[in-house]
């Protein structure tokens, strides 16, 4: 592999910090807070800065439990469970938190559905729904609240962007982009 | 009943659960991995608090940088347990501390307000 044409086309494409592999707590909580210290060094805004550490705090919880739920059912452990890229949209000078992670097929469906109607509220709506939920509970799990794409929502400045690619009979590539 | 003390992680807050004064003291921001473990010997521990009998009021300080959307619910259910203690006649006063420039923390602060309209729930600028 070339190091450099792979730089290269980091810096084409806006990536300011990229994270590929088995993420953990400690992993999580560092990354978030070395964004954190750099941005407030380049005077940006304290809202933009807390929305990008909470989308990236959102997609990185996700990474790690959905990789978790897999390896314990006994799915290949080597494969890297997600990617992470916080970067900036020259063109619509805009900063950017994406997310990837394998999932299985047969949570697509519900995973559809929810994206899709987070995706048709306003910001007033998803203030609403969000306590709404909060309040009945009935999207909490094991792991957390069900919260986590209307955090992610509330943050954006744009639609949630999203896309799914079948792998095989069982897998997907689930990808995940919010515009702050 | 005991002072419950952890320490702050630089993603767990510093939690200091006083039963003499009275004082709950939350600090520092909040997404650990697994929130509702994480937190469960916190509420177990409040929950014992509010079994015995009390007629000094208690006053919860939250100053929470951040917290993610699990400890959103977590906190929720934290104050729905005060709100509890509250109709069974406790006197109980929650102070929620947000920083001006950080707008997404006085609005996540307006919002428990509403949630529970009959606790005492300021919202105090730092």
């Amino acid at each position: 592999m070339n190091m450099f044409a792979f730089k290269k086309f980091i810096d084409d494409e806006g990536i300011i910090f990229s994270y590929s592999g088995t993420v953990s707590q400690p992993i999580l909580s560092g990354i978030a807070e070395t964004i954190e210290e750099e941005f407030k060094e380049f005077n940006i805004s304290i809202d933009i800065i807390q929305s990008i550490f909470a989308v990236f705090t959102e997609q990185m919880h996700n990474i790690m439990s959905y990789s978790k739920e897999r390896v314990s059912r006994g799915s290949n452990r080597f494969e890297s469970p997600g990617i992470s890229i916080v970067g900036y949209d020259q063109i619509k000078k805009k900063y950017f938190v994406s997310s990837a992670n394998i999932m299985d097929n047969k949570d697509e469906e519900k995973l559809l559905k929810k994206l899709k109607k987070v995706n048709t509220l306003d910001k007033q709506e998803l203030r609403k729904y969000y306590r709404e939920l909060r309040k009945n509970g009935k999207e909490k799990h094991m792991r957390g609240a069900g919260l986590g794409f209307l955090e992610m929502a509330k943050k954006s400045s744009e639609q949630l962007e999203y896309n799914i690619t079948h792998i095989d009979a069982e897998r997907s590539f689930f990808e995940i982009k919010v515009t702050i | 009943m005991k002072i419950l003390m952890i320490e702050a992680t630089k993603y767990t807050p510093m939690i200091n659960l006083d039963p003499q004064k009275g004082v709950f003291e939350f600090k520092g921001k909040s997404y650990p991995e697994n929130t509702f473990d994480f937190y469960s010997p916190v509420i177990d521990w409040i929950e014992k608090y509010f079994m015995s009998d009390r007629s000094a009021p208690t006053r919860v300080n939250m100053d929470i940088i951040y917290f993610n959307s699990s400890s959103s619910k977590l906190f929720f259910d934290f104050f729905d347990i005060l709100d509890e203690a509250r109709k069974n006649g406790y006197s109980v006063e929650v102070n929620w501390y947000y920083d001006k420039e950080n707008e997404s923390s006085l609005e996540a602060g307006e919002d428990f307000k509403e949630d529970f309209e009959e606790l005492t729930f300021n919202l105090i600028e730092k």
